[in-house]
């Protein structure tokens, strides 16, 4: 099977580091948890995997999107240690689900030196019954993450658009 | 001490709102910045603003901008509270009249100390 950067999908893999070093900051630094990283691939169709994700759109000199999907037992877990409440408010965990994938790309933002990023607020969607077109020209490549709470996942989709600026 | 969140996030308020109510403040809240700006207006006097960035309707800076400009608000003090890393953006808010700044993911303590800081006042 061709690597990432062989497949004839314009998407450069060095996007995706802002947004490892993100998540690993928040995991092992806030939240206190270990997260490991799989093997980069292309979401063919743009499914995300699990029941609750962030959409996060962002515009600038680089566009696109980034879907945090998480399933619904792990985003329960990760809101009550964010939180730090073992009882959760009804309604409270797509929130926080949102304002965690918030946090993932608006901290991943700040990596991209010599770019001028704006990030839209986060919308949160419930269930896989849904696909999320990637941005024009770009592939949507999605990197599995594992932690102590389970297994979640990132889909990033987005171009350089530095001419147009 | 009178607090107002201002986040578009539940989950933002709702950490602003237990660590400064867990030390006997009172914390008001609202979703978006034209929203907080008509809590602080109708509130006053308010010790404090903990004010998100991006925020649909009115932006945090915006509401910030907003508040410097009226004379009955120009006064309180605001920190923002964002994920907003970026030294261009710090500087963006101070210079727009924020009196700190604080990024998310919030450590509450952090939140506690900034909020001491700029209220000259033990949290």
């Amino acid at each position: 099977m061709p690597g990432i950067a062989e497949q004839n999908h314009a998407f450069k893999t060095e996007y995706m580091t802002p947004f490892v070093n993100s998540i690993r900051g928040l995991f092992e630094g806030s939240l206190g948890k270990k997260v490991t990283f799989g093997k980069l691939k292309i979401n063919e169709d743009g499914t995300p995997p699990h029941e609750i994700s962030g959409v996060i759109s962002f515009t600038g000199t680089v566009m696109g999107r980034a879907v945090v999907s998480f399933p619904l037992d792990v985003s329960v877990s990760i809101c009550k240690d964010y939180l730090q409440m073992d009882e959760l408010p009804e309604g409270v965990v797509p929130d926080c689900m949102g304002e965690i994938a918030n946090v993932i790309v608006g901290r991943a933002k700040s990596d991209f030196s010599g770019h001028e990023i704006i990030i839209s607020p986060p919308t949160v969607i419930h269930g896989r019954d849904f696909k999320i077109s990637p941005q024009r020209g770009a592939a949507c490549v999605s990197i599995p993450c594992t932690c102590d709470y389970g297994e979640f996942q990132i889909d990033i989709s987005m171009i350089n658009n530095s001419a147009s600026a | 001490m009178k607090i107002v969140t201002i986040d578009d996030s539940l989950t933002a308020r709702l950490i602003v709102k237990r660590t400064f109510e867990a030390e006997g403040h009172t914390v008001l809240e609202a979703p978006d910045g034209a929203a907080g700006l008509a809590v602080v207006e109708s509130q006053m006097p308010i010790d404090c603003v903990v004010l998100d960035w991006n925020m649909p309707i009115m932006n945090g800076l915006e509401c910030l901008e907003a508040m410097r400009k009226n004379p009955k608000l120009k006064g309180v003090k605001v920190i923002m509270c964002t994920t907003e890393a970026e030294k261009a953006r710090v500087k963006q808010a101070i210079m727009a009249g924020a009196n700190g700044y604080v990024l998310k993911p919030v450590d509450q303590d952090a939140l506690k100390a900034q909020v001491a800081k700029v209220c000259g006042a033990a949290v």
